[in-house]
């Protein structure tokens, strides 16, 4: 009957195989779930740009003005755009962006760190012909770096 | 002849009672340490042994096996006395799986004497002829290679029972029978006897089995455990040759086992008819894959440990990190400080750059710039323009700017010098050499405005800056080259109609258009 024991070389050449295995395993994970986490991210961004920038062409002239960098979750209703248009009167059936209201929004916001910020130019012709330059500044931490998704729009008085 | 009933009930009260006693001296006999026969209770076993001799055979059928198995050892001497009392005993008690202090016991008999009276059991379906093959393969019986044969086609085999058939053959007859059972398969008709050929063979030629397997014991088959000597006393006697319970098959000469090798090589059919086949098969089909796997992983498991161990553990530790890294971040809270400062730099998520809060701040003034541009405002928005440029000096499309502005407000050579600072940064912006080769031509410097004139239609290749360059190249005496140009650029462009500018035409704007 052949019953041997396992030599040190058969051993380690069982662990060689198993790293060689493993080794562009993980690198695979890693690479796609780097991109798909990334390519969220950038996703929501430039999804919430665009609603910010919608929300400007809308809102009256003058309440366009600076806006610092704001949380999206958990940050005080500023009747601007926290909650992302979700307003607490709203009569739409939207939520507040809460851990209690979007548990799943709030806490994809919260672990990126997202936040939105407005620098807003204002230049008068005379005349009542204004121009806003607004930059719609989207920022958020990912695989430990900030990242920011920037866009413009002009506002005209007229 | 008439039976005295009193005798009867004086003769099995007698027997009671001797049996009674022999248990309880066997019993002392086992507790005893040493060697069997130099016990000290081994004269008094074997001499109450010598009393119960009138009633062996109701003694072999009805004490505890491992008790009977002594009485037997300390009765009689090989013959055919003995023989015939270990053949009730075999048939009796093979119904179970026997215990190791039994096996002990049946290693006090001979090799010869357990190829007598146990292996004919092999040759039986169910549980008697799975524990026969396990007893053998426990007592270490080899057998001769021809024998295999005549066991693989008395009956069905279930693995473990060929497992225990593999550890009858002696080391080195195993690749000559290998080898035989290789061509007799061909041989073999009936696809189940096959079967177990084939299994025999792979077992035997992979050294799959390598200690006795416990067999698989069919509940339904077992016997009602030995009645005890206080239950003995009891019941009736039994008598000689009669089995035990009422459900067993009667002895029957004909069934019961022959010598080894023997002769009989019972059909595949008649096998299959007697064993019920069609149940037999069901069964046989739905544990063989257990069955099967378990024994691999069995046999396999000591040579694969320790690989296996390590790459699993490896294997679960690279799972666990990466779905502890990769797994939804919604699930893991996070949270980054509240009052961590701003960052003062970002990457953009667009162009992968780096952008910095004084980059941010130049640019709020450069929008503001285009702005002013709007209303043609140049003084304002150059102003905004080199504030942008103070906070950021690398703010190239506001260092631009502020030439195009000053280009239009006639101050050229400031505007050149700042387009040529453009140019050593970035040569790849459009208009850049668009404005150069018109300041070069207010300037009359034919040759650097064609230069740029050339630059830029490299870059843009497109109509407008193409008419101007045939145009200059007209002006200038390039009538071919001009030729050649709009020819190209007709074909180019085939909806339109393309003609050189008369000489009023071609005077450039100030500035031109702002790109």
């Amino acid at each position: 009957m052949n019953r041997r024991a396992l030599s040190l070389t058969e051993v380690i050449l069982a662990l060689a195989i198993a790293v060689m295995v493993m080794v562009p395993v993980t690198s695979m994970f890693s690479t796609s779930g780097q991109q798909v986490q990334k390519s969220r991210n950038f996703s929501f961004a430039a999804a919430l740009a665009r609603r910010i920038s919608q929300h400007l062409m809308a809102m009256p002239f003058e309440d366009i003005v600076d806006l610092p960098g704001q949380s999206i979750h958990d940050a005080p209703d500023d009747g601007f755009f926290n909650p992302v248009l979700n307003f607490a009167n709203d009569q739409s059936g939207l939520k507040r962006i809460n851990a209690s209201e979007m548990p799943t929004l709030h806490g994809f916001l919260e672990m990126n760190d997202f936040k939105y910020a407005l620098s807003v130019s204002n230049v008068s012709f005379g005349a009542g012909d204004e121009i806003k330059s607004i930059a719609i500044f989207i920022t958020w931490k990912e695989t430990g770096r900030d990242m920011i998704y920037r866009t413009h729009i002009y506002v005209s008085s007229v | 002849m008439r039976c005295n009933p009193h005798t009867d009930q004086v003769q099995y009260r007698s027997m009671k009672s001797l049996m009674e006693e022999f248990a309880r001296r066997t019993q002392a006999l086992l507790s005893e340490p040493g060697i069997l026969e130099r016990r000290p209770a081994w004269p008094v076993v074997k001499a109450g042994a010598i009393s119960l001799a009138p009633f062996a055979d109701s003694v072999v059928t009805e004490l505890k096996p491992d008790h009977a198995l002594i009485f037997i050892l300390a009765l009689a001497n090989v013959g055919s006395k003995r023989d015939l009392l270990l053949k009730a005993l075999f048939k009796r008690m093979l119904t179970i799986v026997p215990s190791d202090d039994f096996v002990r016991l049946l290693s006090k008999l001979s090799q010869a004497e357990l190829k007598d009276n146990l292996l004919p059991y092999i040759y039986e379906t169910g549980n008697r002829g799975a524990i026969a093959c396990y007893l053998a393969a426990k007592l270490q019986v080899y057998l001769a290679p021809e024998a295999f044969q005549y066991f693989l086609n008395a009956r069905i085999w279930h693995q473990t029972d060929l497992m225990n058939l593999c550890l009858l053959v002696k080391p080195e007859e195993s690749k000559a029978l290998c080898a035989h059972i290789e061509s007799v398969i061909p041989m073999v008709e009936h696809p189940h006897i096959k079967e177990g050929y084939t299994e025999f063979r792979n077992i035997l030629f992979n050294h799959l089995a390598c200690e006795p397997v416990h067999p698989e014991v069919d509940e339904t088959q077992t016997e009602k455990s030995p009645v005890s000597p206080a239950q003995l006393l009891a019941s009736k006697p039994t008598p000689l040759h009669e089995p035990s319970t009422k459900h067993e098959k009667p002895v029957d000469k004909t069934s019961e086992p022959n010598k080894i090798p023997i002769a009989r090589q019972p059909e595949p059919e008649k096998v299959a008819a007697k064993d019920n086949r069609p149940a037999a098969s069901d069964s046989q089909a739905q544990t063989k894959a257990s069955r099967s796997l378990n024994i691999s992983l069995q046999e396999s498991q000591t040579k694969l440990i320790i690989p296996l161990g390590v790459i699993g553990l490896l294997f679960t530790g690279c799972l666990f990190y990466f779905s502890w890294y990769y797994s939804d971040p919604l699930a893991m809270p996070n949270t980054p400080p509240k009052n961590a400062r701003a960052p003062q730099q970002w990457i953009d998520s667009v162009s992968m750059r780096p952008v910095t809060a004084k980059f941010l701040s130049a640019d709020k003034d450069y929008r503001m710039g285009e702005l002013f541009l709007t209303r043609d405002k140049f003084a304002e928005a150059l102003k905004l323009f080199e504030d942008a440029l103070t906070i950021d000096p690398d703010h190239l499309q506001a260092l631009m700017r502020s030439g195009y502005c000053r280009l239009k407000l006639g101050d050229n050579k400031a505007a050149a010098e700042i387009f040529r600072r453009v140019l050593k940064k970035n040569s790849g912006i459009d208009s850049v050499n668009l404005y150069l080769a018109r300041i070069s031509m207010t300037e009359n410097n034919l040759e650097a405005a064609e230069q740029h004139y050339r630059a830029e239609y490299a870059l843009r290749n497109d109509l407008p800056v193409g008419l101007e360059l045939a145009n200059f190249l007209a002006k200038t005496g390039n009538q071919n080259d001009a030729m050649e140009l709009i020819a190209a650029l007709q074909e180019k462009n085939p909806g339109k109609m393309l003609v050189l500018s008369t000489e009023a035409e071609t005077k450039p704007e100030q500035g031109g258009e702002q790109p």
